[in-house]
């Protein structure tokens, strides 16, 4: 409980900052004040208030929601695959969700240079590349985790050979750069209609994770305990990697590929509220959207041209890794 | 504590159970019950099919022929979460690989009587307090499952498996991970068990364990049941040679029971007289 207000407190001041920060930097005061204007409550000059609607519901709350929305989905999706793999290894790519992804987005740039046919590819296609891990985990031989860790191996691999043939194909002056661009990541492509729709659904699939806590936990003990504790395994571990593959899938087609949020946060809550998935997945989230909020306000801030997310998810990404296996050698390494 | 303690009678069957793997034939024709009070010992050798066995009286995979059942019902009619209020599964010790505590790992034994989706309640984590109480290991409800012994391991998993509030309690050669004190204070624990009212049915290695703590010996050879009766009857030193192909001579208590059994030859041991020490 103290873990939760702690945290929604955090986010909810992440937001904030990320609001306040850019370009046009903003006071509390201007956000206030546009409040205020926005509900009727108080008057405000038209041009004053078109300045501000412009900046933080045109510009920045989009980016806002976006980073709240994948960092929550991959640091749940990341939790949730390391419960169901019994490996703490494990984050969303494991089944081939992010070649998937960048296959079907290189594929949306080359046929068309609509930023709706791009996410709608690389949503479509992340789902793809991880029905055919199942598909073959199951040719192999059953649902078991070798077999799928196997499937998503090979789908992993399929998919990125298809890129490579996809960036090959692609025209270098214009394409080739455009699908780059897109594999480092980036919130700023994201536009308010795509999100607004995204919003219900990937928030559904992220209560959906949290709420199978327990039975996340039972699994994570082996398939034969989970059974004899009354969990039906197979159901539960399809239902996860279904829920988590859309979900992440949906923050491919929101933001190009974005490592690491999925693997490493999931790691940082275990080690401030301990390992049960009850309250684990719901830290993540938070922890997740704060991760992709604050990384995002440095990518737009630190430099006059916006860095791709990507590579900061990734720099700071590596030495809080390195503290948290410090800290938690002892439980999981 | 009282739900696992429920009057009417139970009983777990399988009746003329055969199993295969492709291209191996594991278990031919097993017959084998397990009633309250009972601690019924599985001994064979490796690949005798014992693990395989007590799988199928979990319920966690089908025989090819033959029946398992509990209560007359077969298993696969029950409900994966009825079932588990019923049977409860003691792995042999391992390692979780995420550092729960202790006693997060017991209110798991919890689950099938919340659902998948509630959370624990306060009652659930105060049965699952009640048995750590009950095993001795009170203390250890806040450490992490992977800092603490094997023998405790083993406890927090028997535990889970009280918690869970099922009757019959289906182990994994339980002692495997044991040192010598914890696996002569563990046979003590399942002779306890079985006087509460629980059933017990254990795959071993130990022939002489068997005559400490159980009520009933299964002999299981090349995946039939050899002989099923009293430890003193059914484990014996030409029964221990058909098994495991070694010869031995039994060591006999003064009340006429055999204690040890010590192959010929490497038990040059001297019975110093008592009034001589």
């Amino acid at each position: 409980m103290r873990w939760t207000i702690l945290l929604l407190g955090l986010l909810a001041a992440a937001v904030l900052a990320a609001l306040l920060v850019g370009r046009y930097p903003l006071r509390v005061k201007d956000i206030a004040s546009f409040l205020l204007a926005a509900t009727g409550l108080k008057e405000m000059p038209k041009d004053a208030y078109d300045l501000l609607y412009n900046v933080i519901v045109q510009i920045r709350l989009p980016r806002v929601l976006a980073a709240v929305l994948v960092g929550a989905a991959l640091a749940t999706s990341g939790g949730a695959y390391q419960a169901v793999f019994r490996n703490p290894l494990v984050s969303p790519e494991l089944m081939g969700v992010l070649a998937g992804g960048a296959f079907g987005a290189a594929v949306g740039i080359l046929v068309s240079g609509d930023w709706l046919v791009v996410q709608v590819m690389a949503f479509a296609m992340g789902v793809v590349a991880v029905a055919v891990a199942v598909a073959i985990a199951n040719l192999a031989g059953g649902a078991s985790i070798i077999m799928l860790v196997l499937g998503g191996v090979i789908s992993g691999t399929l998919f990125t050979a298809l890129l490579s043939a996809a960036k090959f194909v692609a025209d270098p002056s214009n394409k080739l750069p455009a699908i780059e661009y897109w594999l480092m990541g980036s919130l700023s492509l994201g536009d308010i209609n795509v999100i607004g729709k995204v919003v219900l659904p990937m928030t559904l699939g992220i209560v959906a994770l949290a709420s199978l806590g327990r039975a996340l936990d039972a699994l994570s003990m082996g398939d034969d305990e989970a059974r004899s504790l009354g969990v039906p395994v197979t159901i539960v571990r399809y239902s996860v990697i279904a829920v988590a593959t859309l979900i992440s899938a949906a923050t491919v087609s929101l933001a190009g590929m974005v490592g690491w949020v999925g693997l490493i946060i999931p790691h940082v809550a275990r080690l401030a509220i301990g390992p049960g998935n009850v309250r684990l997945l719901p830290a993540s989230a938070c922890l997740g959207a704060i991760f992709l909020l604050a990384t995002d306000s440095v990518s737009r801030t630190l430099y006059n041209v916006e860095i791709p997310i990507g590579i900061l998810t990734a720099l700071f990404g590596v030495p809080v890794f390195l503290l948290v296996v410090r800290r938690a050698r002892k439980g999981w390494l | 504590m009282s739900e696992s303690l429920m009057p009417e009678s139970l009983e777990l069957l399988a009746q003329e159970v055969h199993f295969a793997y492709p291209g191996r034939d594991v278990l031919r024709g097993v017959t084998l019950t397990v009633r309250p009070g009972e601690v019924v010992s599985l001994l064979g050798a490796n690949g005798s099919g014992k693990t395989t066995l007590l799988r199928l009286l979990l319920g966690l995979s089908k025989p090819k022929s033959g029946r398992v059942s509990l209560n007359g019902k077969l298993l696969r009619h029950y409900p994966r979460r009825e079932l588990a209020q019923y049977l409860a599964y003691v792995p042999q010790t391992h390692v979780t690989p995420f550092p729960y505590t202790v006693r997060e790992i017991v209110v798991l034994g919890r689950l099938p009587h919340t659902g998948l989706v509630r959370s624990a309640t306060r009652r659930d984590h105060r049965v699952a307090m009640g048995m750590l109480d009950r095993l001795g290991i009170a203390d250890l409800a806040e450490r992490p499952y992977t800092e603490i012994s094997g023998g405790e391991r083993q406890l927090a998993l028997i535990a889970r498996a009280l918690a869970q509030g099922a009757r019959i309690l289906i182990m994994d050669e339980p002692v495997s991970n044991l040192d010598y004190g914890n696996q002569l204070r563990f046979l003590g624990l399942l002779r306890s068990l079985a006087a509460d009212g629980y059933a017990i049915i254990k795959a071993t290695h130990h022939p002489e364990h068997t005559l400490l703590a159980s009520t009933r010996v299964a002999l299981l050879h090349h995946g039939a049941i050899v002989l099923d009766g009293p430890p003193a009857e059914v484990v014996t030193p030409s029964t221990i040679e058909l098994i495991y192909q070694v010869e031995v001579s039994a060591f006999y208590a003064p009340n006429g029971k055999a204690i040890a059994f010590h192959p010929p030859g490497m038990n040059q041991v001297h019975i110093v007289p008592a009034e001589g020490r």
